[in-house]
């Protein structure tokens, strides 16, 4: 399992990949400074700062749009350039193969959004350690139910960007601001959601908008397995091209 | 006309290979088409015209790809569903993609860790030494040539040393000294009593290595076993032999009254093309004919006791 | 008895004895192919899915906005206006965003991928004809889909309104105004996405690019001119004033360009003398009216002139 967990690491950490997951981390943190200097007496700052910097741009667009780019290419490339074969033909149960191509993203992607989400945070809202563990955590769970639905998505189609795209700006961005119900099917609700429950306080402004926490957790759980399942199924059922 | 029914071969210790009425079809395209054939220890060629549904019917045996209807066993397990037959099953596929940053050593190395053997370090340099490709092991695959990629793929494949391997088209891209040091490698590992089901175009390579053949022309199995036993068997197809005497027609006149000839034409280079039932009698014949009329005989050869001419006829039919 | 003469016909390998047409002919086939890749035509049922999936999402508000102004126009409120030719492009922005940075990537990376550009090298083309080719169809479907949407709310407002030949007689302005838009709209989605393609020979990775780049640019804009203090004076329920004062001060009409996505539409708001209501566009709007041209030029000759030259240095 390890050798590939190895062979994924080596897929997905291209050089110009890392380049620009890292310039979107100093984006974020140097955004965040900026914003905590020039405003950060005003007195609904931390309301805005915690609707447009992490619900906007770290939830809403980083976290889903760096786990996508390494999740879809986890088996993603392995069905484009016809190289599955090798993976494939081993005596290994299906699982130990799909769980090292989840895990890899997740181990990428995880402590990097999680510990700039974190640090971000404690810049920018000069929160206490509770508050910066709450954002570092909900990232970080929303980076494994992301990663464990577009590991099947690249699994399962060649078009699998596209589905994730579109899910994610127009379910989870666009049709969720109308409809309230739909966050408790979508990732993005569940991680504000343990944000939130996490740290009621400090990040109270998230409330109005929110699902309750045991929904959350037990939604990305459930994403997370059920997809993961999915994964393993397909491996199992498909014919390896 | 007889056919080549879909009938046992057994030619050695057992089945190893067992397809039971295999069909395969995508929508309303029916890539396979109720195949059934066993394979026993050797070397066996799967030939047949491009679409004829090798690359799926080996897919199949490999576990790869479901069979829509039908069964494959491989030593009497199950494929499908069953991850532990790759500890004696090694599959090469056709595509020849490869993991480019990786070195070659490395590839054959994954390949058995992956297979869960314990000394893959030795495990890698042998297969590695079997192909011959020692000294560029190091390597990235990115920089290797066609034939080469082929040649360390082929080591991944083997390198758990399986009693059944399965290739699909090994000798795409390598040169002739290449294949020839191949075929010495599968002679050798047929010897040790292993199965190896070869699929190739390369018919004059498959004529000298395999032992059977399996002739699949549009999802159907058209012929099976020994390729010559297939000639005889095939009663419409007429056996060609050109003769160069100094007296042609003369020749020409003493076969005709021959009844095992069918049909004797004069070429424009004076050579002789007769056609017969049955290659034998007109094989001891001809001497004694020449003797008999004073003709001096130059050249006796059968024109079309290849494969390729088998291949033709069947495919053509 | 009548003389017949017998014919026997070659029946191997014809020659072509036709018309050998040079450049043009090649240039318009590629055109066309590229047209036809991009809807997904010639190929399976699932490849043409979201071609016409998108289609009818960008069509949609417009049926809506022209039922809705037919149906609804007279009763409301005076000052209240439904939204009508001068937002539909922001209505539709992010659709049309989301469509070219997955579609326009098919055009080049796929042939790069696969390894086929020599094929079109040998022909009568130049690698600047290649990239104009797939240019000009991607921008051609992207004007189609555009301006399909603002004719039938053409119609809608046309029809719906009381009196629609005075309508059309007092808005007709509003026709060339939204061709120019449209057009406007239209470079930006063609253009960008399809530098980012020539840089990378995976579809997704260039795709994921192109929308990190909008929505990141549009968040930290967005950010960056977010109001910090806010004064709203109210007299009589009535909003009469509303100051606001931004992050970043002064510099915060400079920094709202940062969202490239809205390059277009800031021209737009030009065209149609439109006020814009949202901060970012606010913002904007207090620059000289140069500066976001100039901009959004940048951002059309740039990413073309790095396109252009990426596949002339190309070696297929």
């Amino acid at each position: 399992m390890s050798a590939v967990l190895g062979l994924s690491f080596r897929q997905l950490g291209g050089r110009w990949r890392l380049l620009i997951i890292f310039f979107l981390v100093v984006l974020q943190i140097s955004l965040a400074i900026t914003v905590s200097v020039l405003a950060g007496k005003e007195e609904d700052f931390e309301e805005g700062f915690i609707n447009i910097m992490l619900d906007g741009l770290l939830v809403g667009a980083v976290l889903p749009l760096v786990t996508m780019a390494l999740a879809t290419a986890s088996f993603g490339n392995e069905m484009d350039d016809r190289t599955l074969s090798y993976i494939v033909l081993k005596p290994l149960p299906r699982w130990r193969i799909a769980l090292p191509k989840l895990l890899a993203s997740i181990i990428i992607a995880g402590p990097i959004l999680a510990v700039s989400g974190a640090v971000s945070t404690v810049l920018g809202l000069g929160s206490d350690v509770q508050t910066a563990m709450a954002v570092g955590v909900g990232l970080f769970i929303g980076v494994a139910a992301y990663a464990s639905i577009f590991t099947w998505l690249g699994l399962r189609t060649t078009r699998a960007l596209a589905f994730a795209l579109v899910y994610v700006l127009l379910w989870e961005g666009l049709i969720s601001s109308f409809i309230h119900g739909v966050d408790y099917f979508s990732v993005r609700g569940y991680t504000l959601a343990i944000m939130h429950g996490l740290d009621t306080t400090a990040l109270a402004e998230l409330e109005i908008r929110t699902i309750e926490f045991p929904a959350a957790v037990g939604g990305a759980a459930i994403a997370t397995v059920a997809f993961f399942w999915l994964t393993v199924r397909r491996l199992q059922r498909m014919d390896v091209p | 006309m007889s056919m080549i029914a879909n009938e046992n071969i057994v030619n050695g210790s057992g089945v190893t290979i067992d397809v039971a009425d295999v069909s395969k079809w995508y929508g309303s395209v029916v890539a396979v088409n109720e195949v059934a054939f066993k394979v026993t220890p050797g070397i066996t060629a799967l030939l047949g015209p491009n679409g004829a549904g090798k690359t799926t019917m080996l897919h199949m045996i490999a576990g790869l790809a479901r069979c829509s209807e039908g069964d494959v066993q491989v030593l009497d397990e199950p494929v499908r569903g069953n991850p532990g037959i790759y500890t004696r099953l090694g599959f090469m596929s056709e595509h020849e993609a490869v993991y480019g940053f990786q070195t070659g050593r490395r590839f054959v190395e994954m390949s058995a860790q992956l297979h869960g053997l314990d000394a893959i370090e030795a495990a890698a340099k042998k297969a590695i030494d079997i192909v011959g490709l020692a000294d560029v092991q190091d390597r990235p695959l990115k920089g290797y040539s066609r034939g080469m990629r082929q040649r360390m793929r082929l080591a991944a494949s083997i390198v758990h040393e399986p009693q059944v391997m399965i290739l699909d088209e090994p000798l795409n891209g390598t040169d002739p000294r290449q294949r020839i040091e191949f075929q010495d490698v599968m002679r050798r590992l047929a010897r040790e009593g292993k199965t190896i089901l070869i699929s190739s175009h390369i018919l004059e390579e498959v004529e000298t290595l395999a032992d059977r053949i399996l002739l699949m022309v549009s999802g159907k199995l058209a012929a099976a076993g020994d390729f010559r036993a297939i000639r005889e068997k095939l009663d419409g197809l007429a056996y060609r032999v050109r003769i160069v005497v100094d007296a042609p027609r003369a020749m020409a006149a003493a076969l005709v009254a021959m009844e095992e000839v069918e049909s004797v034409g004069v070429e424009e280079d004076q050579s002789l093309i007769v056609l017969c039932r049955n290659v034998g009698p007109i094989q001891i014949a001809i001497p004694e004919l020449a003797k008999s009329n004073g003709i001096r005989l130059l050249r006796v050869e059968p024109i079309d006791d290849s494969l390729e001419a088998l291949f033709g006829y069947l495919v053509d039919r | 008895m009548t003389e017949s003469d017998g014919q026997l016909f070659d029946l191997g390998y014809q020659h072509y004895e036709g018309p050998r047409e040079g450049r043009m002919r090649a240039r318009k086939a590629l055109f066309v192919n590229g047209v036809r890749t991009s809807l997904g035509l010639g190929r399976s049922t699932t490849a043409k899915l979201l071609p016409f999936a998108f289609f009818a999402a960008i069509m949609a508000p417009a049926i809506l906005l022209a039922l809705g102004a037919s149906t609804i126009g007279d009763t409301l409120t005076p000052g209240a206006e439904l939204p009508g030719h001068a937002d539909y492009y922001q209505i539709v922005s992010l659709l049309i965003l989301i469509f070219s940075a997955i579609i326009a990537p098919e055009l080049l990376c796929s042939d790069r991928r696969n390894r086929v550009l020599s094929l079109y090298m040998v022909r009568p083309l130049t690698s600047t004809d290649y990239v104009a080719g797939r240019w000009v169809a991607f921008f051609a479907i992207t004007i189609l889909l555009v301006y399909a949407g603002q004719i039938v709310l053409l119609l809608g407002l046309v029809l719906g309104a009381d009196e629609p030949l005075t309508y059309l007689k007092d808005n007709w302005l509003d026709i060339p105004r939204f061709l120019a838009a449209g057009a406007i709209v239209a470079l930006l989605t063609t253009t960008i996405p399809l530098a980012v393609a020539g840089f990378t020979s995976r579809r997704a990775i260039a795709s994921v690019f192109v929308i990190g780049l909008f929505v990141v640019t549009i968040s930290v804009a967005n950010i960056l001119v977010e109001c910090k203090e806010h004064d709203v004076t109210i007299v009589n329920g009535q909003v009469v004033e509303e100051r606001c004062e931004p992050l970043t001060g002064s510099a915060a009409k400079w920094l709202g360009l940062i969202d490239i996505g809205s390059a277009p539409i800031h021209l737009s708001d030009m065209i149609f003398d439109k006020e814009a209501d949202e901060q970012l566009g606010i913002e904007v709007a207090k620059l000289n009216n140069v500066y976001p041209v100039l901009w959004y030029l940048l951002w059309i000759l740039g990413p073309g002139l790095v396109l252009l030259a990426r596949y002339r240095r190309m070696s297929p």
